[in-house]
């Protein structure tokens, strides 16, 4: 068989399992009909869904509901929410601004790469340390391997408790969904870190938020779609901002506060 | 925020100098040092300079040399289309033909295009390899004999194969050789060159014939940059086809472009509520 004949028998019919629209009649989603099956169900049921094709329970749903809502910060200084407010502020479409902040929000100092980063690493460590190794040692060849751990001290109020750590144990509690195995290991690796780096390196949100899916059943690459609306309240204001001001008149910049460390003027 | 940050942007590209009545409004620009409206656009009109002489400026700081220039004249020509099959140019046609917005479909080749599949990520990582290989064969030979490095905590899925090499051919396309070809004539020393010399070769390690993006990188390895600015530029060079194409499709009509028949496999069928019943 050529290599060419792989893509010549997907040719024409795209075989799937993820659904379909059945327009006048019907949609399905991953096996279930989406007007009978979810009729009843909150938006949050089905983004879970979709990306895991899981059920949740409803109190299990009230808790990615409220981490979904603690971390959506309308400040338009935060690098991925400037998009939105840049684009308000050209009088782009509203569509384009959101979706340049989204895009924007997968950067390896905050949003998606930490969340990934930080998931993969708690869910490999976690089986390791079920399989009696020692954390520590686990800890020591993970930074060893990528020198920093991710998820751990952030790029802004590095030393301070997340704001966001008490607010979800508290929602944790009142939804009396227990704290699970990845939690409680982030715990564990924030002393640890502290102990072999010297300094306090507290848990950031993506440790939080992605340890909190994964004792929900998520994979790693699962936390990683699921965080992709955490930060989309606090763009839609940031947007708006823009929006409202003159039009150019956010983040203006002067002639000279371009400071220039080039080459000498010179003829081409 | 507790934090200090900075109140100025820092640059070693450019240069503004601003008009006397508006601290707003920039009276000159030099890139690198090169005055762009006052010396370089009368260059430019006279024959003196080009665009793509400029475009290497900006990633490189100095102008390139002529080989360098007709070099990368050559492969932004051969990047400018790559077709409407093409995934990146789907995408954009897809967003295109729905009616949406110029900055919608160029996101969506960009996104499209952005992949370890015959996109951006792509030619940085076939240039990590010209990094690491250069024109050793020993190297390459090692290099495409070891299956790809799974990191499940990065975002981009693992690659799927040896990069710049093309997993559905069956021989190496005449417009890769072509312009493998080309580029080869008019930079006869380096990595092109010797990508040319040892074409079979390679395919014959990695069981895959040479692809596009593999003929990419090895020309922007010899111009010295760097694979991010490779990935940049390569994502660039490929934008003007994917607006053409899209801007064609919106003309013909949804009605026009393929929908693609679906077999959902798992079907519930039509579903009927008790009270509907």
């Amino acid at each position: 068989m050529n290599r060419s004949d792989i893509l010549k028998q997907t040719e024409g019919v795209l075989h799937t399992k993820f659904g379909a629209c059945f327009p006048g009649k019907r949609a399905v989603m991953r096996g279930l009909d989406l007007h009978t099956e979810f009729k009843d169900a909150t938006w949050m049921e089905l983004y879970a869904f979709s990306i895991t094709g899981m059920r949740l329970a409803p109190n299990q749903l009230r808790v990615l509901e409220g981490l979904l809502t603690i971390s959506n910060y309308a400040d338009m200084r935060l690098w991925n929410n400037r998009v939105a407010t840049l684009a308000g502020s050209t009088r782009s479409y509203a569509g384009a601004g959101l979706c340049g902040a989204l895009i924007s929000s997968d950067t390896q100092i905050m949003g998606r790469q930490v969340d990934l980063a930080v998931a993969d690493f708690l869910w490999r460590a976690l089986r390791r340390v079920q399989t009696g190794e020692d954390l520590e040692a686990i800890i020591r060849q993970e930074r060893a391997r990528k020198k920093i751990i991710k998820g751990f001290g952030r790029p802004v109020a590095t030393k301070e408790v997340d704001e966001r750590l008490p607010v979800t144990i508290e929602l944790l509690k009142r939804e009396r969904v227990p704290m699970g195995p990845h939690f409680k290991l982030t715990f564990e690796i924030e002393t640890l870190l502290e102990k072999i780096t010297g300094r306090p390196l507290p848990m950031t949100y993506a440790a939080i938020i992605t340890a909190v899916t994964l004792d929900m059943g998520f994979t790693p690459k699962q936390c990683y779609l699921f965080d992709f609306c955490v930060f989309l309240c606090g763009i839609f204001p940031c947007g708006l901002d823009g929006l409202e001001r003159a039009e150019g008149a956010s983040f203006a910049l002067s002639c000279e506060r371009l400071i220039y460390d080039g080459p000498d003027d010179r003829s081409w | 925020m507790s934090d200090n940050f900075g109140e100025v942007i820092n640059s070693r590209i450019w240069k503004e100098e601003a008009e006397p009545d508006n601290p707003f409004a920039a009276k000159t620009c030099r890139c690198y040092g090169y005055d762009v409206y006052g010396d370089l656009l009368p260059k430019v009109s006279s024959g003196q300079a080009s665009y793509i002489e400029y475009l290497y400026l900006l990633f490189k700081g100095e102008r390139p040399e002529p080989q360098v220039a007709k070099g990368l004249e050559i492969l932004a020509v051969a990047l400018a289309n790559p077709g409407p099959r093409d995934l990146s140019v789907h995408g954009a046609m897809a967003s295109a033909v729905a009616g949406a917005p110029a900055a919608s479909v160029l996101t969506a080749a960009l996104v499209v295009g952005a992949g370890s599949y015959s996109g951006g990520r792509e030619v940085f990582l076939a240039m990590q390899n010209w990094v690491e290989c250069g024109t050793d064969s020993a190297k390459w030979h090692a290099l495409l004999a070891t299956a790809p490095e799974r990191d499940g905590g990065s975002i981009w899925p693992t690659n799927e194969h040896p990069p710049g090499f093309d997993p559905y051919g069956n021989s190496c396309a005449t417009p890769v050789m072509q312009t493998l070809t080309q580029l080869a004539t008019c930079l006869p020393t380096g990595n092109i060159s010797w990508l040319a010399q040892n074409r079979s070769t390679l395919e014959s390690a990695s069981n895959l014939p040479l692809a596009m993006t593999g003929v990419t990188a090895a020309a922007l390895s010899d111009f010295d940059f760097t694979p991010a600015a490779g990935e940049m530029l390569s994502l660039l060079l490929r934008l003007p086809g994917a607006a053409a194409h899209a801007m064609e499709q919106w003309e013909r009509g949804f009605r026009q472009f393929p929908f693609f028949e679906l077999d959902l496999q798992n079907d519930p069928g039509p579903v009927t509520t008790k009270e509907s019943a």
